[in-house]
C-alpha cells in the first residue's frame, strides 16, 4: 500500500516537474536556439521551424535534461538546434557546414596545456556532425545510444561519426 | 602528436567550453520576436507535454525517468537476487559493478559503477572456440571498445566488449519484455542470460570489462564460447 502511494506521488511529482522543466527550458533557450539556427540557415521562417522541431525533440528526451540552466543542458539544446538546422538545410539546399571561427572565442583565456589547446582547436575545425559526436561523447559523457537520440540517428551512425571524426582529427594533428 | 582517449577527452572538454563561450548568454542573446504561427505551434506543444502525449524515444536511456518508475521494482529485484543468488551479489564486489538496475515492463536498464583506474589500457578479448563454420562478418575496435559479429548462415554470435573506468558514467539497457532472465556466477564474474524467443542476450562483467552480446546458438554453445575467451595481452 505504501509502495502504491509512493508510486502515485512519484508519478505526480514527475508529471508536474517535467512540465515545469520543459517550460523553463523553453524560456531559457528559445532565443539562443533561434540564434544558432538562424546563423546556419539565414532564414527567419526556417530558423523558427528549426526551433519548433528542436523543442519537440527535446520534449521526447526530457529525461536527459538535468539542471535547466547548466552548461550541460545548454550544450544539449544547442546541439539539438544545430542538428535540426542542418536537417532543414539539407531540405533547403543551403550552405551550412560552418566551423567555429577562432575570433569568436579570442576573449577566452587558455589555461590548459598547449597540446590540449591544439587538439581542441582541431576539434573545432572538424565538420559539424563529427564535432558534435565527439563533444557529446568525450566532454559531456553521453553514451552512443544517448548521442543517437540527441542527433536523431542510429547508433551505428554515431559509431561511424566518432570513428571518422577521430580519424580526421588524427590526420589533422599529424600535419601539425 | 599522439591522440589518446585521455587527451581527446581533455581537449573535447576544452573545445566544448570554447564553443559554448562563443555563444551569447541569456542576458546578451538577441531577443527574437517570434511569429504568431510559431507561438501557436509552441502552445500546442506545451499542451501536449502537459497532457503527457509526448512519448520518449524508444532508444533513449534516461535514467531519472526510469529511476522514478522502476525504483521500487529495482529494490525488489535486488532483494530477490540477494536471497536467490548470493554468489551473484558477492561477485558484484569485483572492480566493475552493477550499481543499480531499473526494471520496467519492456526494458531493464543497468547503471554501472567502476573503480577501475582511468589509465587502464583496453585489452581486447580473443575467442578460442566458435562453432564450426562461423566466420567473422563485422569487426570494430578502438581504444575502449570492440565489436565482433560472427555468422554462419542464419546463425550468429555478437560480442561487444567495453572497458568501464572510474570516470565513466555507463548505463545499459536490454529488451527484457516477456524474457526469462538467469543470473549466475561464471568464471568468477556475474553472467546474466536473457532468453527471448530464439535468442540469448548475455551481459558479463568480467574484470574491468562490460561484455554484452547475443546469439541464437543455444546456452551450451554460448557458454563454451565465453569459456574460451581470453584477454589478448
Amino acid at each position: 500500500m505504501g509502495l502504491r502511494i509512493l508510486t502515485v506521488c512519484l508519478a505526480l511529482i514527475e508529471d508536474v516537474s517535467e512540465k515545469e522543466k520543459f517550460e523553463r527550458l523553453y524560456w531559457q533557450y528559445k532565443d539562443l536556439m533561434f540564434y544558432c539556427a538562424h546563423k546556419r540557415l539565414h532564414d527567419v521562417q526556417l530558423a523558427e521551424d528549426a526551433v519548433n522541431i528542436s523543442f519537440l525533440h527535446a520534449a521526447k528526451n526530457m529525461s536527459m535534461v538535468g539542471e535547466v540552466a547548466s552548461a550541460r543542458t545548454k550544450r544539449l539544446m544547442v546541439t539539438i538546434a544545430e542538428r535540426t538546422a542542418i536537417n532543414l538545410y539539407h531540405k533547403a539546399q543551403k550552405e551550412y557546414n560552418r566551423t567555429v571561427r577562432m575570433e569568436d572565442v579570442e576573449s577566452m583565456v587558455y589555461t590548459s596545456e598547449e597540446s590540449d589547446r591544439m587538439i581542441a582547436e582541431a576539434i573545432l575545425e572538424l565538420p559539424l556532425p563529427y564535432r558534435q559526436a565527439i563533444v557529446l561523447k568525450y566532454s559531456q559523457g553521453y553514451n552512443n545510444r544517448e548521442i543517437a537520440a540527441i542527433l536523431d540517428c542510429s547508433v551505428a551512425k554515431v559509431e561511424k561519426l566518432l570513428a571518422r571524426g577521430k580519424k580526421q582529427l588524427a590526420k589533422q594533428l599529424e600535419e601539425v | 602528436m599522439k591522440l589518446t582517449e585521455e587527451t581527446l577527452r581533455r581537449a573535447a572538454v576544452l573545445a566544448d567550453a570554447m564553443e559554448l563561450a562563443s555563444l551569447p548568454d541569456k542576458d546578451t542573446c538577441p531577443r527574437h520576436c517570434f511569429s504568431r504561427q510559431f507561438e501557436q505551434e509552441m502552445e500546442k506543444l506545451l499542451g501536449r507535454v502537459e497532457r503527457g502525449e509526448i512519448t520518449p524515444y524508444a532508444v533513449h536511456l534516461g535514467w531519472p525517468y526510469y529511476a522514478r518508475r522502476g525504483a521500487a521494482a529495482a529494490l525488489i529485484c535486488f532483494l530477490l537476487t540477494c536471497l536467490a543468488a548470493p554468489e551473484a551479489v558477492q561477485a558484484g564486489c569485483a572492480k566493475l559493478m552493477e550499481a543499480v538496475r531499473y526494471v520496467v515492463t519492456e526494458y531493464t536498464e543497468y547503471r554501472y559503477h567502476s573503480t577501475v583506474s582511468e589509465d587502464t589500457a583496453f585489452v581486447p578479448l580473443e575467442i578460442g572456440y566458435l562453432p564450426e563454420g562461423m566466420e567473422l562478418a563485422e569487426k570494430y575496435e578502438d581504444e575502449s571498445e570492440m565489436h565482433l559479429l560472427y555468422r554462419n548462415g542464419m546463425q550468429y554470435f555478437i560480442l561487444d566488449q567495453r572497458i568501464v573506468t572510474e570516470n565513466d558514467r555507463f548505463t545499459f539497457g536490454v529488451d527484457t519484455e516477456n524474457a526469462n532472465i538467469e543470473t549466475k556466477l561464471f568464471r568468477g564474474a556475474t553472467l546474466e542470460l536473457i532468453y527471448k524467443e530464439d535468442r540469448i542476450s548475455y551481459i558479463w562483467l568480467y574484470d574491468s570489462y562490460h561484455i554484452f552480446g547475443k546469439c541464437n546458438l543455444g546456452q551450451e554453445e554460448l557458454e563454451k564460447i565465453l569459456e574460451s575467451l581470453v584477454l589478448k595481452y
